[in-house]
């Protein structure tokens, strides 16, 4: 228990990040991504058996958030509200996103995608997962990464050219 | 080499092997077609890359953190708080919490061996748990994954007393009462305008060795 608690610690921003990226705002990111934890301390399973645990943490979250979303609807995300959520706790960092329209936009247009491109282009383009990496996390074949990440860029791509974006 | 979408986004990846990579980039510097779909690529990782750094360097919540606390954190906690700490035989500890409570005893009755055995109850369990995150600042959510609601645990009375506020109390010996690293041995509870308080717990790091 105490060695993957030590691992969970190391990759926790890491892993923050791609809850937050699954969910689309700060709070239900940290919500996802506490209830991952306690199901993986709660699993108590012999780590040395798993082969690429940083993988493994990333399935947990991405099934979590998966059960997650077909016991419920999901909010839609209000970019507004994730500002507002960031005055209160982060001042410096709501400026540095203020003065990034032009990313917050990036980031609307990645949480309207589906949650099978989105969690794809996430793992490849935030995480850096190699394709054989997200095959293992997301439990699909090689082929249906590229095919998904292809269209994830090429949707992103037709939104960033709609709102002028590209221009900037 | 057929260069279609589908490769490009694996060249921007980097998951071209060496040849393929050698290949990619002589076709694509005669083409400004695919020159211009690479850049628009690298274009939308880098905005989605720049706007997520951020998060990355944000503290991590108390909620989480708490959830990951290194075990042995929780006694040096308690030694922090510089609370009477009374060594006794080997490596047991008794913490008192007779702060809350002037604690002199008054010991009218003592029960000896072959005590009758009870279950705890969960509110009980809950109420000893509770003192121990009082002192160590825990947080709610270590109760649940410590298990102890699962387990069944039992206890005999040690002895019986009245203190010097003339309250009702109760020397409690558990039976396998574990909550994270420590090993709650015993627990004085006092009754108090009919609500039991606990004023003094005992407990050992680690489980109890077999004499």
């Amino acid at each position: 228990m105490g060695l993957i608690k030590k691992k969970l610690l190391e990759m926790m921003p890491k892993l923050r990040r791609y809850s937050y990226g699954l969910t689309g705002s700060v709070d239900k990111g940290d919500e996802l991504l506490q209830d991952s934890i306690v199901k993986i301390l709660s699993m108590n399973k012999d780590i040395k058996h798993i082969d690429n645990l940083n993988a493994y943490f990333y399935k947990i979250i991405s099934n979590d958030w998966k059960d997650k979303i077909k016991k419920r609807k999901v909010e839609t995300y209000d970019i507004e509200e994730f500002s507002n959520t960031l005055s209160a706790n982060d001042l410096d960092l709501n400026e540095k996103i203020d003065s990034k329209r032009k990313n917050k936009k990036i980031h609307e247009l990645i949480n309207e995608l589906s949650e099978n491109l989105k969690s794809t282009f996430l793992l490849a383009t935030i995480e850096e997962k190699s394709y054989k990496e997200i095959s293992e996390i997301l439990d699909i074949p090689l082929g249906t990464v590229m095919s998904r990440l292809n269209e994830a860029r090429k949707k992103l791509k037709i939104s960033i050219s709609k709102d002028g974006l590209n221009e900037n | 080499m057929k260069i279609d979408d589908l490769k490009i986004n694996s060249y921007v990846d980097g998951e071209l092997n060496e040849q393929e990579l050698k290949d990619f980039e002589a076709i694509m510097n005669d083409d400004p077609e695919i020159r211009q779909k690479v850049e628009d690529l690298r274009k939308i990782n880098h905005d989605a890359k720049e706007f997520y750094a951020d998060v990355i360097n944000d503290d991590i919540p108390v909620s989480i953190r708490d959830l990951l606390v290194e075990e042995e954190s929780i006694l040096k906690k308690i030694f922090k708080l510089k609370i009477g700490i009374i060594p006794t035989i080997g490596s047991i500890l008794a913490a008192s919490l007779g702060s809350v409570l002037t604690f002199n005893t008054m010991q009218v009755a003592s029960i000896e061996d072959n005590r009758p055995e009870f279950m705890l109850e969960d509110q009980s369990k809950n109420l000893i748990v509770q003192e121990i995150q009082k002192i160590t600042g825990e947080s709610d959510n270590l109760i649940i994954l410590s298990g102890i609601f699962e387990k069944q645990i039992t206890y005999s009375v040690k002895s019986k007393f009245t203190n010097n506020s003339n309250e009702n109390c109760l020397n409690l010996e558990f039976d396998n009462l574990n909550y994270q690293d420590l090993t709650i041995t015993e627990a004085v509870i006092c009754d108090q305008d009919g609500l039991e308080k606990i004023v003094k717990l005992s407990f050992i790091k680690g489980p109890i060795q077999d004499i």
